[in-house]
């Protein structure tokens, strides 16, 4: 499995927050070739469920989120549309920026901009907020637009230099492809539990896909799979990790603490590059959902450094994926293998 | 003309980097020209013959250059730093992904996560020194073999209809000029012209100080895409001008007072013809015209230009009626008796 292709292919469906069934689809198909079987459920996650055949088994629950932030039609004004936010958009990056209108057929659109020729050097160090920009789709159908219409950013998958790839929703389809990655790795392992990987809706507007398959999957352990913050030029490097340097393991209150012993334990014994990222509190990501779904859960976090997050220009290492699914990986066949007093 | 526009709109351009653009328009115009001539700043004039020879010279201009960036520097960590090569509001540059040099090697320039911002932080731009280019490099060295100071970058955005007559590309500015010249010079035409095609309109309309040098003429016509800011943000004259309105005429910008009998002529001939025409409620920018119309003992000057939205940004939206109708208005324009332009 090509990581690339999987981002590829899932990156033709968009999946802006409240609006995944299309990408959950294609998602649970990808699953299906890993996986024995698939379930939908009503928010619109997906389960993919790999059993070990054993009645009672314990369950690992494997989880990226599959929505992505976007934009949002409220209305009209001129031939152009409002919009509002889905998700945390700056409204910094939207100037002059190609979306694509997900109405029926989607449209593409322009994001609009002020000619440089009418602007003066003072207003160009201010940013535009949202409502100072329309989208721009041309001219408007007879039908119109819905309001409530969501919308992405346009921007397919690019291979940079070095292994890096960059495309809008990196955030989360990174880890997505990670987990695949590991589990069509595990093809042909026994193992002694079961594994669910959930691709959750909803997180970017606060983590509510994974209350739900928490409590629905009821597992024993959970290892959550985001992105975090690569470093990037003026970034207070103490909040960053080098793009390049392998996978994070979540350390705090947020994650449990034997996961995180038993992750980092692996990921040294496998030699698998990673770094520690501390949390003091909410990691930011479905961890903190899930890890009081019913009476708690055991729950650990993985992370991928990101480059320009929540950007149309999101990057990401290849190698860094890689560790990722790698750990992954290892941490099930310890699991498996008796893992401690896991 | 909707398809000469999709070629050299996925041409690159910078201004002082036209080669893309210059080769294939001379490739192009082989057929139709009489003549072909590239001069040492890198104009091309084309030369057509038409059916009669004019008493005085006309020469037709676009400008085949487009805003672009510059590469300054390679830092330690492989990022590039770089300027605007022409008049970019540096708002536009975020979160977009760019070419770099004639390997068109693909990145990006970022912006810091949302995450990481305060909100005071959000409501600046980011000086154009906290920009960067990201090829994907981690590394001055190797960052260095694929690309050094000087080389341009452009957008990376591709040429896409938004509805029937809605198109979307970068550089519609000037290609759409440029577009009108070809169509033109695949026609038959009433008289002898010049059509000149100029580097550097961007940087301060240099290829026009020397193609009006060279071709000496008597009346020119400037072929341009300009701002329309017809916008909801935008109000009264501030609109400047609004897609779908037809052809505008130039009257004034910043650099060129227009020559007020070729204006009404250009205005009573498309009244006559039933051609949109309109006039900018703004006076702003600049074209060739600023150079060309003071060139050697002076020349009369007018224009025609296709209203552009978000001009100077990776995304212009146009109107192809509107293109349409700079292409009627400048074909009925060659072809007119000579004797009624001197009127």
């Amino acid at each position: 499995m090509d990581i690339l292709s999987v981002i590829n292919k899932l990156s033709e469906h968009p999946s802006p927050s409240g609006f995944e069934l299309s990408a959950s689809a294609r998602c649970a198909n990808l699953m299906s070739r890993f996986l024995d079987s698939t379930d939908p459920d009503k928010l619109g996650n997906v389960y993919g469920i790999r059993k070990c055949g054993k009645r009672k088994a314990k369950c690992l629950l494997l989880d990226a989120h599959i929505d992505e932030i976007g934009l949002i039609v409220t209305g009209m004004r001129d031939g152009f549309l409002t919009f509002s936010t889905l998700g945390g958009v700056d409204p910094r990056i939207l100037p002059a920026g190609e979306v694509t209108v997900l109405s029926d057929p989607p449209r593409c659109g322009i994001i609009t901009a002020s000619p440089p020729h009418l602007q003066t050097a003072k207003e160009m160090e201010n940013s535009l907020s949202i409502d100072d920009l329309y989208i721009d789709i041309g001219e408007i159908p007879d039908e119109g637009i819905a309001i409530g219409t969501p919308v992405v950013f346009n921007s397919q998958p690019v291979k940079l230099r070095e292994n890096y790839i960059s495309a809008r929703a990196l955030d989360d389809r990174a880890s997505l492809a990670a987990i695949l990655r590991a589990i069509e790795m595990l093809k042909g392992k026994k193992l002694t539990f079961d594994i669910v990987v959930s691709a959750t809706v909803q997180e970017e507007v606060g983590c509510r896909g994974a209350t739900v398959a928490g409590y629905a999957i009821n597992p024993d352990w959970a290892v959550v799979v985001d992105v975090t913050h690569a470093t990037t030029p003026g970034a207070d490097k103490s909040s960053t990790f080098d793009a390049g340097s392998g996978v994070c393991i979540g350390v705090g209150p947020n994650m449990t603490r034997r996961m995180s012993d038993a992750l980092t334990s692996v990921a040294k014994d496998k030699k698998i590059p990673h770094t520690i990222e501390v949390c003091s509190g909410n990691s930011g990501t479905n961890a903190w959902s899930l890890q009081t779904v019913r009476e708690g859960i055991a729950t650990g976090l993985l992370s991928i450094p990101l480059k320009y997050m929540h950007t149309p220009v999101e990057t990401v290492k290849k190698n860094d994926i890689e560790a990722t699914a790698k750990l992954i990986y290892e941490f099930v066949l310890y699991l498996s293998s008796g893992g401690g007093k896991l | 003309m909707t398809e000469k526009l999709n070629k050299l709109c996925s041409l690159t351009g910078s201004s002082g980097f036209e080669d893309e653009v210059r080769n294939y328009i001379r490739e192009h115009v082989a057929d139709y020209a009489d003549e072909i001539r590239e001069d040492s700043i890198g104009n091309l004039i084309v030369f057509k013959k038409g059916a009669n020879r004019r008493k005085k010279k006309l020469m037709v201009c676009a400008h085949m250059d487009e805003v672009g960036m510059i590469i300054k520097e390679v830092t330690a960590d492989g990022y590039l730093k770089f300027d605007f090569v022409g008049g970019v509001d540096r708002r536009v540059a975020i979160g977009k992904r760019v070419l770099v040099g004639d390997k068109k090697i693909p990145g990006l320039i970022g912006l810091r996560a949302i995450h990481l911002t305060t909100k005071e932080e959000r409501k600046k731009t980011p000086k154009l020194s906290e920009l960067c280019i990201d090829i994907g490099c981690e590394k001055k060295p190797s960052a260095e073999k694929l690309v050094s100071p000087g080389d341009y970058a452009i957008f990376d955005s591709d040429v896409k209809m938004l509805s029937e007559h809605r198109i979307k590309a970068r550089a519609i500015d000037d290609r759409a000029g440029c577009a009108v010249m070809l169509k033109l010079l695949e026609e038959d035409l009433a008289y002898d012209t010049y059509f000149a095609f100029t580097v550097q309109e961007e940087v301060g309309c240099r290829g026009a100080v020397s193609a009006s040098y060279s071709v000496e003429p008597d009346l020119a016509l400037v072929i341009e895409g300009t701002t329309a800011a017809d916008i909801p943000s935008s109000e009264g004259a501030g609109r400047v001008c609004s897609l779908a309105n037809g052809a505008v005429i130039g009257c004034m910008d910043g650099s060129t007072i227009y020559d007020k009998k070729l204006f009404e002529f250009l205005r009573r001939l498309a009244e006559e013809k039933g051609i949109k025409w309109q006039m900018k409620s703004k006076v702003a920018g600049g074209t060739d015209a600023g150079k060309i119309h003071i060139s050697k003992k002076g020349v009369r000057t007018t224009s025609l230009s296709v209203p552009t939205r978000y001009i100077h940004s990776p995304s212009c939206v146009a109107d192809t009626r509107d293109m349409e109708a700079v292409l009627m208005l400048a074909r009925e324009f060659i072809n007119s008796e000579e004797e009624k332009l001197y009127v």
